[in-house]
């Protein structure tokens, strides 16, 4: 390939990424320090002409206050962060053994056994969600089948609390834990296990002391492709979660849409990028660039 | 491997499989339901499915998404592709640690942050240079092309990633010139990664309900959208009955495609 | 075989590849630093050398995948030091082979031959030729996944003949075989090169392998050339101590220059402090530091009647090896030494004291 269609492949998309995905972001930013107006589009400009013709620069951090004040923020940004935390691990407790069984199992049977975990991704993530609120519903699939049994008497409360936010969590993102880990055990050495087996390991403590290490980067990767989009969620919280379940990606939305104070939601959007900035860093360190020289 | 040791993942892995399954199955089983009442059964009847296809703002809804996503698609597969054999082929040119940055970034970007991002971005260059002067169709698609993209770059990746450099060089060296080994060897080795891009951004633009949220105008509602409003207000037969309906058409492609890149395999593996 | 290559069999005095003072460097290190090589046409010439030697980025620049810093490459007369590769009369045979997995054995033959405007049945013809040269004929229709190592080998070597180049470049290309497929495969490339006359230029690490099939070496050293001739010249008039012990095992013996005397060196081993003669091929009048190199076959045991070039040590480890013993004796000051004894002739044992001697010609004297 020439060097001209060598910088054309790499400044296509570089150009692209750098107006529709870093630019944005700026722009958030700016905004994050405007004034809050009943104007349309409802913002005051942060840079103003003034009357001598200079350009006048106006930052305001009424927006970061007003985060600051009201503590449902702070606790909105602590359930995101306690909700995604717990909901990782779960899917970590859940996915580590389903991709050590794959890994494990007969090699002809690997692909098709990997197709059914992708499989759900494929699928519309709405209507995956949909699909458990018809499930957990007082008068839900779930529910009808215990009263029907007389397990119980009336409607257990499945759905809109924080146990359905996670359930739904959980049930949504799996696949992203499973393939990573599943990636990583593929390639792995399995005399290794086998040569600790000889040295008189036992199956549990082999796969704490031997597998899980030697997985670490499918693990690291599967729980920041889990942790990261969780702690945003907008649509599980909104659908099955109750009035008083405090997500982030919630109190945004209904910051932008419902109160459209656009200044409070780009200050929220700074302070959720702040917070989730570490680990989107590990995860570009790890993620796409697996063939650094 | 004795028995014992393969066998707890073994039966964690049936549960997990299940946990997967079953709800998806029980919302197809009752989209047959002839109740309205969705989760009693009333007896067999297909006539929900006469109702979503007779239903014209679920039809239009249907119709512009899937026009998105093909649009989206292709031009992720465009931009994404070039990407991906920069990451897997060039070495390491200046940057590229940004490059693969910007490329890993959106992976994992909450949509909410993105869609906002983006909403801000379109409301300036209005302001500023008055485009796009209606939000709908372009800039959902934008916006789609901004987060699938990256996708398309690893897929693409990945795949010249696998095989060996110097295939290329080869057909260089029995005398193929540059655009002839592009055109006989690398894009027929790429073409099953180029391919399963494709479809991956086709689903995630045709699943996206946040992003499209954001950058949509009004007359613009994508099926997501429908989706949402109506879940939103509780259970509905018809919606049963829509989601049945993606998921075998999601399944058929599915099917398809892997088969298709089964061939491809045996072709090229 | 067609009329080109029995063109090229004609063997023609003088330099066919002329590669003049070229040097190539990655990022600031020098890979290759300033060769000059002459092959001759209808050669089996091998580059030699360690990993990191330069041999294969020598290699890549006669193939036109590098372009060199300095210097020139001309092949038959033309310079083609900036000839892009599809333009070369060279082709090359990958060390991985580099098949197209999307081809059949036919398409993947057929590919360089489809680069040039001929007709279609003269590219079956050749193919055809070309399969019945490899022995592939009844495998024409297989991916390269559904073949043995031995049959991909086959297969990269037809696609590479199949043009007929002025030049065929091999990287390593019995690496990836197994120990047995290796000996055969080495005497059938030799049988093709004799019999197409094409000139082939083989990159290995492997001295044994290289000796075996080489018309000439050439051994490179951190991208310089170590030394180039015939094995067998290589193998006893070696020039340094890294080509002699870079071509098998050999005894080096630090000793003193103390004169010369018509037709030999006189000098004295700092192990054993006796005064030795051996021929003085250099014709060189250098005195001080040097080396005497032998080869472990070369010494014998001797019985009591000594010649002048002896030694006496305790035998300390013998290895059956099938046709011979290699075995280690140590001299009184703690040196060991290698020689190894024909399985007819009885050894002593462990412990037991063994008298070495070697012909004067055996020894070489060394300066680096």
């Amino acid at each position: 390939m020439s060097g001209r269609h060598r910088t054309l492949a790499i400044a296509a998309p570089f150009a692209w990424m750098l107006t529709f995905f870093v630019a944005p972001l700026a722009i958030v930013l700016k905004i994050s320090f405007s004034e809050s107006t009943a104007e349309r589009p409802p913002y005051a400009p942060l840079f103003e002409m003034g009357t001598d013709g200079g350009i006048a620069f106006q930052p305001s951090v009424s927006a970061y206050l007003l985060l600051l004040s009201d503590s449902l923020y702070f606790y909105a940004f602590l359930g995101s962060l306690r909700i995604a935390a717990v909901s990782t691990f779960v899917c970590l407790l859940i996915g580590l053994p389903m991709a050590y069984a794959i890994a494990r199992s007969r090699p002809e049977r690997r692909n098709l056994l990997v197709l059914l975990v992708m499989l759900p991704f494929w699928t519309s993530f709405l209507i995956r969600v949909y699909a458990w609120m018809a499930l957990l519903k007082p008068t839900g699939i779930l529910n009808n089948v215990l009263i029907s049994l007389g397990l119980v008497d009336e409607p257990l409360p499945l759905m809109n609390n924080d146990f359905a936010v996670h359930l739904g969590i959980v049930y949504s993102y799996l696949p992203f834990m499973v393939l990573p880990i599943y990636a990583a055990l593929e390639k792995m050495d399995w005399t290794l296990v086998e040569a600790a087996a000889d040295l008189g390991c036992r199956p549990l403590r082999t796969f704490f002391a031997v597998t899980t290490p030697l997985c670490w980067h499918g693990i690291a990767a599967g729980s920041l492709l889990v942790f990261i989009p969780a702690a945003g969620e907008f649509v599980i919280p909104d659908l099955l979660g109750g009035p008083d379940t405090l997500m982030v990606g919630r109190v945004l939305w209904t910051e932008f849409f419902i109160n459209r104070d656009w200044p409070a939601a780009a200050a929220l959007t700074i302070a959720m990028l702040s917070v989730l900035l570490l680990p989107i860093l590990a995860f570009q360190r790890m993620g796409v660039d697996t063939d650094r020289p | 491997m004795t028995a014992v040791r393969v066998g707890f993942p073994r039966i964690l892995l049936g549960l997990g499989y299940a946990f997967l399954y079953a709800p998806i199955a029980l919302l197809v089983i009752y989209s047959f339901n002839e109740s309205r009442l969705v989760t009693v059964w009333g007896g067999f009847s297909t006539r929900w499915y006469g109702e979503v296809l007779a239903n014209e703002r679920i039809v239009d809804a249907a119709w512009l998404s899937l026009s998105i996503a093909a649009m989206s698609a292709t031009v992720a597969v465009l931009l994404g592709t070039p990407a991906g054999f920069a990451l897997a082929r060039f070495g390491r040119f200046s940057g590229r640690t940004v490059f693969a940055g910007l490329l890993a970034a959106p992976l994992v970007m909450p949509e909410v942050i993105t869609g906002l991002s983006l909403l801000l971005l379109f409301v300036g260059l209005e302001e500023s240079i008055g485009w796009p002067n209606e939000r709908g169709m372009a800039t959902i698609v934008i916006a789609h092309v901004s987060f699938t993209m990256p996708y398309v770059a690893i897929v693409v990746q990945a795949r010249l990633a696998g095989f060996d450099r110097n295939l290329e060089e080869a057909a260089l060296d029995l005398g193929a010139r540059p655009l002839a080994v592009l055109r006989s060897i690398t894009l027929p080795l790429t073409a099953p990664a180029i391919v399963a891009g494709w479809l991956l951004s086709f689903t995630l633009s045709f699943d996206d309900l946040v992003i499209a949220s954001f950058v949509t105008g009004p007359g613009a509602t994508t099926l997501p959208m429908l989706i949402f409003s109506s879940v939103r207000l509780g259970l509905s037969p018809q919606i049963n009955a829509l989601a049945t309906m993606m998921l075998v058409a999601v399944s058929l492609c599915l099917v398809v495609a892997a088969w298709m890149m089964g061939r491809r395999q045996t072709v090229s593996s | 075989m067609s009329r080109a290559a029995a063109e090229t069999a004609v063997s023609e005095p003088g330099s066919f590849i002329r590669i003049e003072d070229i040097a190539k460097s990655f990022s600031g290190v020098p890979a290759v630093a300033g060769v000059s090589l002459e092959i001759r046409r209808g050669e089996l010439f091998c580059l030699l050398g360690a990993s990191g030697s330069g041999k294969t980025t020598l290699l890549r620049m006669l193939a036109g995948f590098e372009r060199p810093d300095r210097g020139a490459i001309s092949i038959d007369g033309a310079d083609v030091t900036a000839m892009p590769p599809y333009l070369r009369p060279v082709n090359l045979m990958f060390q991985s082979y580099a098949l197209f997995p999307h081809m059949s054995v036919e398409g993947n033959i057929a590919f360089g031959l489809r680069q040039e405007n001929l007709s279609r049945s003269e590219i079956a013809r050749r193919v055809d030729e070309m399969l019945a040269l490899v022995q592939m004929t009844a495998f024409a229709r297989r991916r390269p996944h559904e073949l043995s190592g031995g049959q991909r080998q086959r297969t990269a070597l037809a696609r590479a003949l199949a043009k007929l180049p002025k030049v065929l470049l091999l990287d390593e290309p019995l690496a990836a075989l197994d120990r047995k497929l290796r000996e055969e495969t080495r005497q059938e490339l030799v049988a093709i090169q004799a019999r197409l006359g094409i000139t082939f230029i083989v990159v290995t690490h492997d001295a044994e392998e290289a000796m075996g099939m080489a018309s000439r070496i050439a051994i490179l050293k951190g991208g310089k050339l170590a030394q180039i001739g015939s094995p067998s010249a290589l193998y006893d008039r070696p020039r340094s101590r890294y080509v002699a012990d870079f071509l098998g095992p050999v005894n080096l013996f630090e000793c003193e220059i103390l004169g010369h005397e018509p037709g030999s060196v006189v000098l004295r081993l700092a192990d054993l402090d006796t005064e030795l003669r051996v021929p003085d091929e250099l014709g060189t009048a250098r005195t001080g530091r040097a080396w005497l190199a032998i080869r472990p076959e070369r010494m014998t045991q001797s019985i009591g009647v000594a010649p002048v070039n002896r030694m006496r040590g305790v035998l300390r480890a013998a290895v059956f090896r099938g046709e011979s013993h290699s075995c280690r004796i140590e001299l009184p000051n703690g040196k060991s030494v290698l020689f190894t004894a024909p399985t007819v002739v009885p050894i002593p044992r462990q412990g037991e004291s063994v008298e070495l001697s070697w012909p004067p010609s055996a020894g070489v004297v060394l300066f680096e």
